[in-house]
């Protein structure tokens, strides 16, 4: 897959200064980026934050995308080295930890209470099989494209991923048999 | 649990939703803290004299770039900061035997612009000489256009400043970044926010400052 003509004229755009092309090109990929920034943290705040980052990082180094990828691909890699570093700062764990009790006086649909608890046993899994598995279950990407974006082989994807599954169903194992008998 | 009820689960589980307007206004707020980000660099002045021939934003951008370049480079980075300061220790040292009247010190200048030229072909920016010594600036790639360099000298309540730099460069000084040009005359203009100020005036001062600015004659 490469960058299309139009994708191509808007980076160059952009590189011109051109701040109006850039944001069309945010506009087209703002939500991807916000969702697995989401997935990979877990809290709105830290997700807006990371997707700022994001696209700032891209734009600073729109001189290093090659064309002969897709600038969606190359904008992903970027949210997800963010997030990975982000996993860094534990402090702000505790952030998440007063947003997710918040949210859970917020319903907002009636799937939202086990939405929650993907999204706390997807917090619980290792930042690395969160990303295998975010990249491959929501994002459709096979795991030799994860291997692309995350930096490693294709075979390590995979084990991830088969962790990753095999925690999350003993995590959620009574949450969705809940559901499912209600 | 089996793997399609995990799968199944896993895709109901949505992010939550934004509220109304969100998506509009996250672009421009992007583009806004990229501006907010270069403004700040420039106002700490780590953009002094960006490449020659290239739009007001555009040289921002490139010197930024080299900046964000070096920082993912740290072996480089220090390579070239090892390499400046020792050129900038040898030229101080020589700066110091030299005398100071004026013919002399053009004299000087001329030499370590061909000196700098020569180690340094096409990729020269800027020589900068104040009161902290004398520091040059250097483009990325060594892709810059030949053409003669400016002599500038400018004088305020801080002391003076002497630079040697080219059409198209830009200068820091009176806390404001100024693009240096010449028109067909070859009278030397210097370009600002607040200001503007050209070699063809009667008068060459602007504000508390006294500029003299002219070609530097460099044959040998």
């Amino acid at each position: 897959m490469v960058a299309t003509d139009d994708d191509q004229r808007r980076i160059v755009q952009s590189q011109n200064g051109d701040h109006g092309a850039f944001e069309s090109l945010i506009r087209e990929h703002q939500r991807m980026i916000h969702s697995v920034c989401y997935r990979m943290t877990g809290s709105l705040a830290d997700a807006e934050d990371l997707a700022q980052e994001t696209f700032i990082q891209a734009y600073q180094h729109l001189s290093s995308f090659r064309a002969e990828a897709r600038f969606s691909s190359w904008l992903y890699r970027i949210a997800m080295n963010q997030c990975l570093n982000w996993q860094k700062h534990r402090q702000r764990l505790d952030r998440l930890h007063k947003e997710w009790s918040e949210q859970d006086q917020q319903p907002s649909g009636p799937d939202a209470g086990q939405a929650q608890q993907v999204q706390e046993a997807l917090m619980k899994l290792p930042p690395k099989q969160r990303a295998a598995l975010v990249l491959t279950t929501w994002d459709g990407r096979n795991h030799a494209e994860a291997a692309t974006t995350l930096g490693c082989s294709e075979t390590t994807v995979s084990w991830r991923v088969f962790a990753a599954r095999r925690k999350l169903k003993r995590l959620l194992k009574d949450p969705f048999k809940g559901e499912s008998s209600k | 649990m089996t793997d399609k009820e995990l799968n199944e689960g896993l895709k109901r589980a949505r992010v939550p939703e934004r509220e109304a307007g969100y998506w509009e206004r996250f672009p421009g707020r992007v583009t806004a803290e990229i501006e907010r980000r270069e403004q700040d660099a420039l106002a700490r002045g780590s953009v002094k004299v960006p490449a020659r021939a290239m739009t007001h934003s555009g040289t921002e951008r490139a010197w930024g770039s080299l900046l964000r370049f070096l920082g993912t480079k740290p072996a480089f980075a220090v390579g070239l900061a090892t390499v400046c300061l020792t050129l900038g220790f040898f030229l101080g040292f020589w700066k110091g035997h030299t005398s100071l009247d004026t013919d002399q010190q053009l004299t000087e200048v001329r030499k370590y612009y061909r000196e700098l030229e020569a180690l340094f072909p096409n990729q020269l920016q800027a020589i900068v000489f104040d009161q902290k010594g004398t520091h040059f600036v250097l483009a990325q790639e060594a892709n810059l256009p030949g053409s003669t360099p400016l002599y500038l000298r400018i004088c305020g309540p801080e002391g003076c400043q002497r630079f040697v730099t080219f059409s198209g460069q830009q200068i820091r000084f009176n806390g404001e970044v100024c693009d240096v040009l010449t028109d067909r005359e070859g009278n030397v203009l210097l370009v600002g926010h607040k200001m503007v100020w050209s070699s063809a005036q009667a008068v060459a001062k602007a504000g508390r400052y006294r500029i003299e600015a002219k070609p530097l004659l460099v044959s040998s």
